[in-house]
């Protein structure tokens, strides 16, 4: 615990664990915003055209990656927390 | 000429160059371990690209030169800082390799759309913008020893996704006559 929270090896500790909880604050609302345009393109997939389906398809697939990358950050930040606690 | 100078030289172009002249600093605090310095650079230079394109728009100085040097400031702040993290010990250079060249080919695939295009422009895609903005929060990680080497393994496969995927868009989709707004 004290070293989670006084240091890692370029003694930055207190602030590693600092970017765990700001992550927390700031991911959840961009989660959020990501999921509800996964789900409207998803809708708007299933009406669309083959045309408009090559853009959805590239809107899906980013928000896909957003989602990926959320849910890593997330769970590598809550990690860091629990260690620290 | 007056145009070209305007293109080049406004206020605009100053802030963005601001991001390049830091540099040499980053890699000095990151070899000489000073978080705090290199968290603060690292933060200049994420507010300076959030607000220069409104400060272009602002004194009406948008250009093609200024959207040319903010790519420039992007990419050398991650390459250098990346490379830097890795020769200052603060991560495997291994993966930071993988990340790099997946950045690499995602350049050439924009040569590739170019030359089948035939004009100069920039191919858009929502997973690159998407990975394009986790990169100042991937420098925060690696900085901070924010389990360095997983966020880099975890960035360098999504990239490399991203990278098959826009291929693939590249090399299959008829060229197109223009940008695909990119905007939300």
């Amino acid at each position: 615990m004290f070293e989670l929270m006084a240091g890692n090896h370029h003694g930055a500790g207190w602030m590693t664990t600092g970017f765990a909880i700001f992550l927390w604050c700031l991911l959840p609302f961009t989660l959020g915003l990501y999921v509800t345009r996964l789900v409207r393109d998803v809708q708007n997939f299933r009406r669309a055209d083959a045309a408009a389906r090559a853009d959805l398809s590239d809107r899906l697939f980013g928000w896909v990656i957003a989602v990926l990358i959320h849910a890593g950050a997330l769970f590598l930040a809550a990690h860091r927390i629990a260690a620290a606690l | 000429m007056g145009f070209v100078r305007r293109d080049i030289l406004n206020p605009a172009n100053a802030l963005t160059s601001t991001r390049l002249l830091v540099l040499p600093a980053v890699v000095w605090a990151m070899l000489e371990h000073h978080v705090v310095t290199t968290l603060v650079l690292l933060i200049y230079s994420g507010v300076v690209d959030l607000v220069d394109g409104t400060v272009a728009r602002h004194f009406h100085c948008a250009s093609a030169f200024g959207e040319m040097l903010d790519a420039i400031s992007d990419a050398g702040l991650f390459l250098v800082t990346c490379v830097t993290a890795a020769a200052a010990g603060y991560v495997d250079p291994l993966p930071v390799a993988l990340f790099l060249a997946a950045g690499v080919l995602n350049a050439l695939g924009r040569i590739i759309h170019i030359r089948r295009v035939g004009r100069i422009t920039n191919f858009r895609s929502y997973a690159s913008e998407v990975v394009g903005g986790t990169t100042f929060f991937v420098l925060v990680a690696l900085l901070l020893d924010f389990y360095a080497e997983t966020v880099v393994w975890w960035m360098a496969a999504l990239t490399m996704a991203v990278v098959i995927h826009d291929y693939w868009r590249i090399l299959t989709l008829p060229a197109p006559h223009g940008d695909s707004p990119c905007s939300n």
